[in-house]
């Protein structure tokens, strides 16, 4: 095969995204998926593209960029990807969580986004199914639904009308600098060579694995997190539900297993149930004890669940970055080597911000305003604690 | 945690056998099954069966054993579904049945199911299984239809049709899919098998005292109706018909044995895959063993001699000391198995669905019916490149549904296998997660 501009590793919703924008530009690019597309994270997680629990800055500011992204993206995409605004509704256990919550409806309102409190009977009123004892909560209108499988294959059909050449089934198994050229790069997979000027590292918490071969560490660790599919009648709640904890377990800095509600109907007639955090090296078994603690979750807050139909289960991983920030961009040291990775469960929210940063770098070679804060190399001194 | 020597899967032939042989040798046993009685399709709904044929002798063993079991110190949970495992524990949901049992040894016997080939109109109210069919008239005393159409290959087929015949309802047809000479490989093992000669017999007698039309036809079939059937084309033919019942032999369920991590081994004759098992049908984990229908399709007879098989050498396992007599018994039920695997191959090679019906699918069939996945668009996914159910299941939601891929998951296999030019072995069925069959949430939650 002829010399690519750029080889894109990894076919989940990011390397979707970063091929989306690269062909978009005119480059001609190569993604290797190891299996088949959203084979990894992207199918493994659920579909809530939020704004309110990210950090004011950066965070926030990627948020916002990427969700007005997705606007403009879907309606260039064919089939049904499922994208809806059916907002999230934050729902507080006690007092101590509705002061919570009015916090970050406060917090949040400062950013310009839309969020109401919600009282005991507000709350009632706008989902009749949660239990009757809960305090109140918010509600944010702005946030959106995707089914990010099928955003994934839409995208890539995309990115393959305006060239993309897409290699399912192939594993890169070396990466190296090219031989002949200086600042290429080629890729060996079991069965080909391949080879370009830039190589985008977009494998999720595998990506890891695949700098290894070039003495590059980075500080992404997999964070796992469960799901329980359960058929539940169409209209039970109207809106993506989120614990008021949920922010916080986001956040934890601790190693401990977090388990906050997040509950969402999907169109095909069935609720995703999560979420749990844990890390767990790269296993993806789902455990009888954490499916336990998401379904007590689940009936605490949707009483009327406990005698809905479970029917499935799955679990994915989640590349954590210890700031929570994702590493995009630039490898030092390494011309023409970029990673798009550590978003941890804000993959399916980012991803199209992410494409648009990799495509400022490659295709325009600039270097976007938030390069420092999204930089790989920030983490050159970091240290996990023993 | 309720801890028994020897938890069962399935109250069919094979889990009774297996309950009865080992709570005789003194074992504490927990028999599991998801029907309010024991069993399974074959002893709960016996039909019209006569004694001395093959049929009849493996229910009337079963229904002895039946018998047996009501008087031995067996746990039995009924209307219990075990939704999950972690080495030989189980995880339970049912209405009397604790939330986990602790086995010493696991014996997996969770039986098979129907396969039918996807066809024009196939999920049209007014088509069903042979076995479906089998259950009303047996069951509930109902005959499937005012005109009944029956289509497929292998002996339930004429089994329906004796039992439609004898309950005076009327037998448009029988288009039998399989090829004169496919039945011809089976002239030399049914010398063995008399019993099975003895059945056909009876069968071939009923259908033609009736003077029902019987017609070898390779064609797909296609049901035609508003709304509810009311035509079935088959070939030049029309038949006006309310009731068609179809079937082409068995397919093994698996699901749990996945999910405790057995090794397979791909068996096109016995089903497909199924659990690599040594001859006392002891699977690659330590104390599961599998019998019946889920480690290879060979009917009630072989499933009756797998489960007593199974429970001796997991009884021996467990420390039983076996008389003179069983070590007999144990050489006896090896060689019988033999005999009987050999009858399967043939039977099941028979009884394969032509080869038409995977070549001529047209787009607007439904393959998926739990998640309404048609034909065209699995030819699409299959063009962007889909090689494996997995696969298949992320691109268009097949195996998504209630059914959790039981009904789709062999007949994609067979699409894949012949569409995207592979061979059968290279496609693995779907991945098991728990639960294996559908459990309310409120069970999981009190579990443990």
């Amino acid at each position: 095969m002829k010399h690519q501009d750029v080889i894109i590793i990894g076919g989940g919703l990011i390397g979707a995204c970063c091929a989306d924008v690269l062909t978009g530009k005119g480059l001609e690019t190569t993604l290797i998926e190891r299996r088949f597309p959203a084979s990894g994270s992207s199918r493994a997680c659920d579909g809530l593209i939020l704004l309110w629990d990210k950090n004011p800055g950066p965070e926030m500011a990627l948020g916002q960029a990427s969700v007005g992204l997705w606007e403009n993206l879907v309606p260039q995409l064919d089939g049904d990807v499922e994208f809806r605004q059916s907002g999230t509704v934050l729902v507080a256990e006690d007092e101590g969580s509705l002061e919570r919550s009015r916090q970050i409806v406060a917090d949040i309102a400062a950013q310009g986004i839309t969020a109401t409190l919600l009282e005991r009977r507000e709350l009632q009123e706008i989902e009749p199914a949660l239990a009757v004892d809960l305090a109140g909560g918010a509600i944010f209108p702005q946030d959106y639904q995707i089914d990010p499988r099928r955003a994934t294959f839409s995208i890539l059909r995309k990115a393959q009308r305006q060239g993309l050449q897409l290699l399912n089934g192939e594993e890169v198994i070396e990466l190296r600098r090219h031989p002949g050229r200086s600042g290429g790069w080629e890729a060996a997979t079991q069965k080909h060579v391949y080879a370009a000027d830039y190589i985008v590292c977009a494998a999720g918490v595998w990506t890891t694995k695949l700098l290894h071969m070039l003495a590059i560490e980075l500080p992404i660790r997999p964070r796992k997190g469960q799901i329980l599919v359960i058929k539940a009648p169409r209209d039970l709640i109207r809106h993506p539900l989120l614990e008021g904890g949920y922010g916080d377990a986001v956040h934890a800095g601790t190693d401990d297993l977090q388990v906050a509600l997040v509950a969402e109907m999907t169109p095909a007639g069935t609720m995703l149930v999560g979420s749990s955090r844990q890390f767990a090296g790269f296993d993806t078994d789902v455990s009888r004890d954490v499916l336990q603690a998401l379904a007590r979750r689940a009936t605490r807050f949707i009483p009327e669940l406990a005698r809905a139909q479970w029917i499935r289960s799955y679990a994915g991983l989640r590349p954590w970055s210890p700031d929570h920030l994702p590493l995009i961009g630039p490898v030092a040291g390494f011309e023409g080597l970029y990673v798009a990775t550590g978003h941890e469960g804000a993959g399916i929210c980012l991803a199209p911000v992410t494409g648009e940063l990799i495509g400022e770098w490659i295709a325009e070679e600039i270097s976007p305003s938030l390069a420092d804060a999204i930089s790989p190399g920030r983490f050159r001194d970091y240290h996990p604690e023993p | 945690m309720r801890r028994v020597d020897l938890a069962i899967v399935g109250a069919g032939p094979a889990g009774v056998a297996a309950a009865v042989t080992a709570a005789r040798r003194g074992l504490r046993v927990a028999l599991i099954d998801e029907a309010p009685t024991p069993g399974g399709q074959v002893l709960t709904n016996p039909g019209t069966s006569r004694p001395h044929d093959a049929r009849g002798q493996a229910i009337e063993r079963g229904q002895t054993l039946l018998a047996e079991l009501g008087r031995l110190p067996v746990e039995l949970y009924r209307e219990t579904i075990a939704w999950a495992l972690e080495g030989t524990c189980l995880a339970l949901s049912g209405p009397e049945s604790p939330s986990e049992i602790e086995a010493a040894a696991l014996i997996i016997a969770t039986g098979g199911r129907e396969y039918v080939p996807p066809f024009p109109g196939w999920t049209l109210p007014g088509v069903m299984t042979l076995g479906g069919a089998q259950r009303l008239i047996d069951k509930h005393g109902v005959l499937p239809g005012r005109s009944i159409l029956i289509a497929g290959a292998g002996p339930l087929m004429w089994a329906l049709a004796a039992s439609v015949l004898e309950n005076d309802g009327e037998v448009l047809a029988i288009l039998d899919a399989s090829r004169p000479a496919d039945w011809a490989r089976a002239l030399p093992l049914i010398g063995t098998l008399q019993d099975r000669l003895r059945l056909a017999w009876r069968y071939f007698k009923v259908m033609r005292g009736s003077r029902t039309p019987y017609l070898f036809a390779r064609g797909v079939l296609q049901a035609r109706g508003d709304g509810y059937l009311e035509a079935v084309l088959a070939g030049e033919r029309t038949y006006t018909a309310d009731s068609l019942c179809v079937g082409f032999g068995f397919r093994p369920n698996i699901e749990l044995l996945q999910l405790a991590g057995c090794g397979f081994v791909f068996e096109r004759w016995l089903g497909g895959w199924i659990p690599a098992i040594d001859e006392h049908m002891r699977t690659d984990q330590p104390a599961i063993y599998a019998a019946g229908e889920c480690s290879g399709v060979g009917g009630a007879a072989k499933a009756l001699l797998e489960g007593e098989l199974a429970a001796l050498a997991a009884g021996t396992g467990l420390g039983v000391r076996l008389e003179a007599h069983d070590e007999d018994r144990l050489e006896w039920l090896k060689r019988r198995r033999q005999r009987e695997i050999r009858f399967a191959r043939v039977l099941n090679h028979a009884c394969r669905p032509p080869r038409a019906y995977t070549d001529d699918l047209v787009d607007e069939t439904i393959l998926c019916r739990c998640e309404s996945v048609r034909y065209g668009q699995v030819e699409q996914a299959l063009q962007h490149g889909a090689t494996s159910l997995d696969g298949l299941k992320n691109e268009l939601r097949v195996g998504q549904g209630m059914c959790q891929g039981r009904t789709c998951g062999p007949v994609l296999q067979q699409v894949l296998a012949q569409k995207a030019g592979q061979t059968r072995e290279q496609i693995l069925p779907f991945h098991v997660r728990p639960p294996v069959k559908p459990v309310e949430l409120g069970k999981l939650q009190e579990a443990g």
